[in-house]
């Protein structure tokens, strides 16, 4: 290919519109024709200039109240929101709260009890009644045994 | 699904489906592309604005677009482009006189002051109608060849040919503004 055949090619080559064998032959010449390349690389900056004079954002509330209507025409159910917070993936310190819950929750029952009572003591007999046992059947009506009648 | 390596295709099925960070992506995507040329062609900011936003919602609800039978990027331009001759005809306006509205230039734009935007704006400005839409279309929306002929309702190397000659009075042109002419 010489550069009277290869100059016609370059908008095509540009747009990727050529097919293989001749994008092949246009690239071949490229690589050894300063003049073409140079040609090409000032097409590319022509090219390139267009996209850029008109490269232009919309304001951004543009972008706020077509996010409302997207979301009003085809945003989630009720559902599809409860179905993307199962779905939401648990991080690791959660797995670890959530396999300590009942731990701490069987030491809080465990030492609210009355003597705190552990797993030690299942199996063996019957404690000895405590003190607060002891209040606990106190019967205030009752006659203290050093009043009673000894006679 | 939300942008990444998502193809528009993809993106637009999960926005249909209730995705709304699958449409930040889309939205991305296209923002400047698709209002650049709406600016363009309308010559208004709130005009291309208005059609932005009619363009975006007509693409996601319209299902009889087929990933199979065509890019998102084509059915994205081709709705703009007829939008465009919609508004214009019910505007009651031919559509050459709306196409040859100059860009206002906002003076709070500081891009707007770089000479190289000038020039290429300038020169495309000399351009004929068809001739601007179809450079347009080629290098802001990205279409092929056979896209622009479908659209165009025209055979590939009638577009072709179009567009090589486009290009070489947009490249003439701008040229000889570069020198001063
Ligand atoms: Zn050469």
């Amino acid at each position: 290919m010489n550069c009277d055949a290869c100059e016609p090619q370059l908008i095509d080559y540009a747009h990727g519109e050529l097919d293989d064998e001749t994008r092949t032959d246009v690239a071949r010449h490229l690589a050894g024709c300063p003049d073409c390349a140079l040609e090409y690389c000032r097409l590319q900056a022509d090219l390139q200039g267009i996209v850029d004079a008109h490269a232009e954002a919309p304001r951004a509330r543009v972008y706020h109240m077509l996010r409302r209507k997207v979301a009003a025409a085809h945003g989630p159910s009720w559902w599809q929101r409860m179905r993307d917070v199962f779905a939401r993936p648990v991080p690791m310190y959660g797995a670890v709260l959530a396999g300590l819950v009942p731990v701490v929750a069987w030491v809080a029952v465990t030492w609210s009890q009355p003597g705190g009572s552990t797993a030690k003591d299942a199996g063996s007999p019957p404690p000895v009644p405590t003190r607060d046992a002891a209040l606990r059947d106190y019967d205030g009506t009752e006659v203290l045994p050093a009043y009673r009648d000894v006679l | 699904m939300a942008g990444g390596q998502a193809t528009d295709e993809e993106l637009l099925s999960a926005v249909r489906d209730g995705d709304l960070r699958a449409f930040d992506a889309l939205y991305d995507r296209y923002e400047r592309r698709l209002f650049g040329y709406l600016r363009r062609v309308s010559g208004d900011r709130d005009v291309a604005e208005d059609l932005f936003q009619d363009v975006f919602i007509t693409v996601i609800g319209d299902r009889t677009f087929d990933p199979d039978k065509g890019r998102f990027s084509a059915w994205l331009f081709t709705v703009a482009r007829n939008r465009c001759l919609e508004v214009q005809r019910r505007a009651g306006t031919l559509e050459r006189k709306l196409l040859q509205l100059p860009v206002r230039e906002p003076t709070e734009d500081a891009d707007e002051a770089l000479s190289r935007v000038r020039d290429v704006r300038a020169a495309m400005d000399e351009l004929t109608d068809s001739q601007r839409q179809l450079l347009l279309l080629k290098q802001v929306g990205e279409l092929t060849y056979r896209e622009l002929a479908d659209i165009h309702g025209v055979a590939e190397g009638t577009i072709k040919s179009r567009l090589h000659t486009a290009m070489k009075a947009f490249r003439r042109r701008l040229a000889e503004i570069g020198q001063g002419t």
